[in-house]
């Protein structure tokens, strides 16, 4: 009982922490934030199983994580407003060329930010020539050119 | 399934008081979070300023130096200090409270106790203390094993008494 709670306990935890860090935290993933990561799996793992490295723990562990994640998906599919608090929408923050300064402030991203998302996503070379840029409930910028 | 109401050429689901309100919980959080760091630093998860403690009974002859906070299955450990005015007959005799001390795994006690007897409501630990002039130290190594605030009663040779507090963290 007590590693599904620990993993339980755990997993909301973990949902609130990444969701009060805001949707952009560890998105852009440097060799840094890959190491992060890897030390937050480490802290979580040790909290979740103690000292018990048994077979046993480790798949209640798992299976737990696992269903909990798809409960959960369930829940945010049948209720929108979940979903929204859960996830969050997406968000406009260049609108027909103009940059939408203080919703970027908010979100931590800056103009070199969407000008990357533009160059990888559809080659592009300068501002003027995104009509759209948004940030995604995932913490991806999708950029939609002019036509 | 309801259409969703443009936003000049784009059809997206966008809500801006949400993501203001969730901007402000956001930073509440955040606030949180740094608050945490705050006490965390001071001591009051263990291990820091705050975290460690002396009483001493009304003589003076028996002194604890203790973690007032642990954590469920870490480290604490409990140090008794023993004036040579408590110490007859070349023994020291510690008892802890059943309630207490079941709480607690004792992983290593400095000296080892001559023996140690379980009794009805406590458990009793037999020193020998041949120094008439210096105080006698005796540390317990213990790992947590219960959550919540434990109520620690503690007798040093049947008459002298200490009662305190921890807080062992999940």
């Amino acid at each position: 009982m007590e590693t599904v709670l620990r993993a339980l306990f755990i997993y909301l935890v973990l949902l609130l922490i990444f969701r009060l860090a805001g949707r952009r935290t560890l998105m852009q993933m440097t060799s840094f934030d890959f190491v992060l990561l890897l030390i937050i799996s480490e802290a979580t793992q040790n909290a979740m199983v103690g000292n018990d490295y048994s077979i046993t723990t480790g798949i209640l562990a798992i299976v737990t994580l696992v269903g909990t994640d798809i409960a959960l998906s369930h829940w945010k599919h049948r209720s929108p407003t979940v979903e929204r608090w859960l996830d969050g929408l997406p968000m406009i923050i260049v609108d027909n060329g103009e940059l939408l300064k203080p919703r970027m402030d908010k979100e931590r991203i800056d103009e070199q930010d969407i000008l990357a998302a533009a160059r990888q996503g559809q080659g592009l070379e300068r501002m003027d020539q995104i009509k759209y840029a948004i940030l995604e409930v995932g913490g991806g910028i999708s950029i939609i050119p002019k036509r | 399934m309801a259409s969703i109401p443009p936003i000049g050429d784009l059809e997206i689901h966008q809500d801006l008081d949400l993501q203001h309100r969730t901007w402000t919980l956001q930073h509440m959080g955040r606030a949180a979070m740094a608050l945490l760091i705050a006490m965390a630093l001071s001591g009051l998860f263990g291990s820091g300023p705050w975290a460690r403690t002396t009483v001493t009974d009304s003589q003076n002859l028996l002194q604890i130096e203790y973690d007032r906070f642990g954590r469920y299955e870490g480290d604490l450990w409990l140090q008794f200090t023993i004036a040579p005015g408590a110490i007859h007959d070349d023994r020291v005799t510690l008892w802890m409270d059943r309630a207490y001390w079941t709480g607690f795994a004792v992983e290593h006690i400095t000296p080892e106790p001559d023996r140690s007897d379980t009794g009805f409501d406590g458990f009793t630990y037999f020193f020998s203390a041949e120094t008439r002039l210096a105080p006698v130290v005796i540390v317990f190594r213990l790992r947590p094993e219960s959550l919540g605030l434990l109520d620690a009663r503690i007798r040093l040779n049947d008459h002298i008494s200490i009662r305190f507090g921890q807080l062992i963290y999940p």
